[in-house]
């Protein structure tokens, strides 16, 4: 049976099945009558709570008890995360005295796939980032790539012409805790991407890009990103690739 | 009696754990004053509402704001035309970008900003390469090219100027960028910030086979921007080693069908 409890007495509690407070015929467990009602917590206020400000109104979630706090999820760092690391040419371009075709070429890291060679894989650069609470981080980024049929690390450069392809793949992947990256964390690569050359005259001179992207979540702390380059082609040729060379991008969004 | 007070208070539960504590597996609150017939901000029936409490600490309902929000995404946003306001000169090593392409919705292809956001921009924007419009006009020459595309951003519509700095003052990826070049490679025309900038390469032996149209480039990037209306531009480059014996090569931007989105990401 549905009561309601209008009249009051001073006890330190009150059990009923259905209460109800301006209203005569309660619908739920407890009900708040009146076309303007609401409920006030004053634990809940600017006053009493550093996650109310005065200004803004703060959202309101429950906890695992069912209690209401506007502490927001994943911590109590005030707001739920949501910024952009950007770490603009984050790969260093490495310039050379060496000049192809009018130009200075900066080949960044160089990847030789030498003779006898079908596959080289080398780490080209790690960035150091904080993630203050558990979080999703979105990765996209975007580097450049020089070919040459010469050691770039002489420095010496020329075009390619033998008409067989080579391949060019970029990942990276994730350090916790920056203490060096293990196996299993090196074993989980993302944002892998590739592509294939070849030309028979001429060549291609100039930085084309590589852009790909990948999320994952990470744990509050400081971690590290480390990116990888790979370059497979026949082991009767020489390939040698510069990553990085011209002005990369790597963007990091935050959030939970 | 209007008032009443208690020391903690129970509903269907005799030791209550909070002030008000109530109890049992399916329990509930209502309150009139956040419903749907009494309170605007409430979204109705068929959604949920988020909840607040204002400096008081009384639970309130607010005019709903939202974290994330497509602020332009279009499924052909660059003109299907193959002439002068697509069209991209090849260089030699690459030492320039032109501006191409003319979006769909001419000066309307805009979104506006009223605070900043972190802005999300995913793109796929068509080509076609290519020396003449003939049976055997395709490239057969056997060089590589590479085709680079970058996104950037005007003021206002796309006749505003170029956007360099993002909403922090950095010059958006480490630019400026030279995003129109002239043809002798060496007096830049116009900077801009370049975004999600992505390259392939095009390599064909067959002047009457090989194909020549409906490639795409695919890249999606971050920036940081502020209030204000913005519309998003390509800039592309045709690179090849050498132009020595290539003869006139033409590559056009936007010729199929190209996918943008622009998201805006609040983070205030």
């Amino acid at each position: 049976m549905k009561k309601a409890l209008l009249i009051i007495a001073l006890i330190p509690y009150a059990i009923v099945a259905q209460v109800g407070i301006g209203v005569t015929s309660p619908d739920e467990e407890l009900h708040i009558g009146g076309t303007t009602s609401t409920i006030r917590i004053e634990a809940l206020n600017s006053v009493n709570n550093i996650n109310n400000d005065g200004v803004k109104l703060a959202p309101v979630y429950v906890d695992g008890n069912g209690d209401l706090t506007i502490t927001p999820p994943n911590g109590t760092g005030g707001v739920p995360l949501n910024f952009l690391i950007d770490t603009p040419n984050f790969i260093p371009n490495n310039p050379q005295p060496l000049f192809f075709a009018g130009h200075q070429v900066s080949p960044g890291v160089v990847i030789n796939n030498n003779i006898g060679d079908t596959v080289v894989e080398k780490f080209l650069q790690s960035v150091t980032f904080t993630v203050p609470q558990t979080a999703v981080v979105e990765v996209k980024y975007g580097v450049s790539v020089i070919i040459s049929g010469s050691d770039l690390t002489i420095p010496a450069m020329s075009y390619i012409t033998d008409n067989a392809a080579r391949s060019i793949q970029t990942f990276f992947c994730f350090d916790i805790n920056n203490d060096g990256l293990d196996a299993t964390e090196k074993s989980n690569q993302y944002g892998q991407k590739g592509q294939f050359y070849a030309s028979n005259f001429g060549g291609a001179g100039g930085y084309p890009y590589m852009n790909s992207q990948g999320y994952a979540t990470l744990p509050p702390g400081t971690h590290s990103i480390h990116f990888f380059g790979v370059v497979g082609g026949s082991a009767t040729n020489f390939t040698s690739v510069g990553i990085g060379g011209a002005t990369d991008y790597l963007k990091m969004r935050v959030y939970n | 009696m209007s008032q009443m007070s208690y020391a903690q208070v129970g509903i269907n539960t005799t030791t209550p754990q909070q002030e008000l504590h109530v109890a049992g597996n399916a329990s509930n609150v209502k309150v009139d004053g956040l419903n749907t017939t009494n309170n605007v901000d409430n979204l109705g029936p068929l959604s949920t509402t988020k909840v607040y409490v204002d400096a008081e600490g009384d639970l309130t309902l607010a005019t709903s704001t939202r974290n994330v929000e497509i602020m332009y995404d279009h499924e052909n946003y660059l003109e299907d035309v193959e002439d002068p306001t697509s069209i991209i000169v090849q260089t030699g090593w690459g030492f320039g970008y032109n501006p191409a392409g003319i979006p769909t919705d001419g000066l309307a292809a805009k979104f506006t900003l009223t605070k900043p956001a972190i802005i999300e921009v995913n793109y796929t924007v068509s080509w076609s390469i290519y020396k003449t419009a003939s049976a055997s006009g395709r490239i057969a020459d056997e060089h590589a090219r590479v085709v680079q595309t970058g996104i950037y951003f005007r003021q206002n519509d796309y006749l505003g100027p170029a956007v360099i700095n993002d909403h922090d003052g950095n010059p958006i990826n480490a630019g400026p960028w030279c995003i129109d070049m002239d043809g002798g490679g060496i007096n830049c025309l116009e900077q801009a910030g370049l975004l999600g900038i992505n390259g392939q390469f095009y390599n064909n032996s067959n002047a009457k086979r090989g194909e020549y149209k409906n490639f795409h480039t695919t890249a999606s990037d971050y920036v940081k921007l502020g209030p204000g209306t913005y519309t998003a531009m390509f800039a592309v480059q045709l690179a090849v080693g050498s132009t020595v014996g290539t003869g006139a090569v033409r590559m056009y931007l936007g010729s199929g069908k190209d996918d943008l989105q622009i998201i805006a990401h609040y983070y205030d």
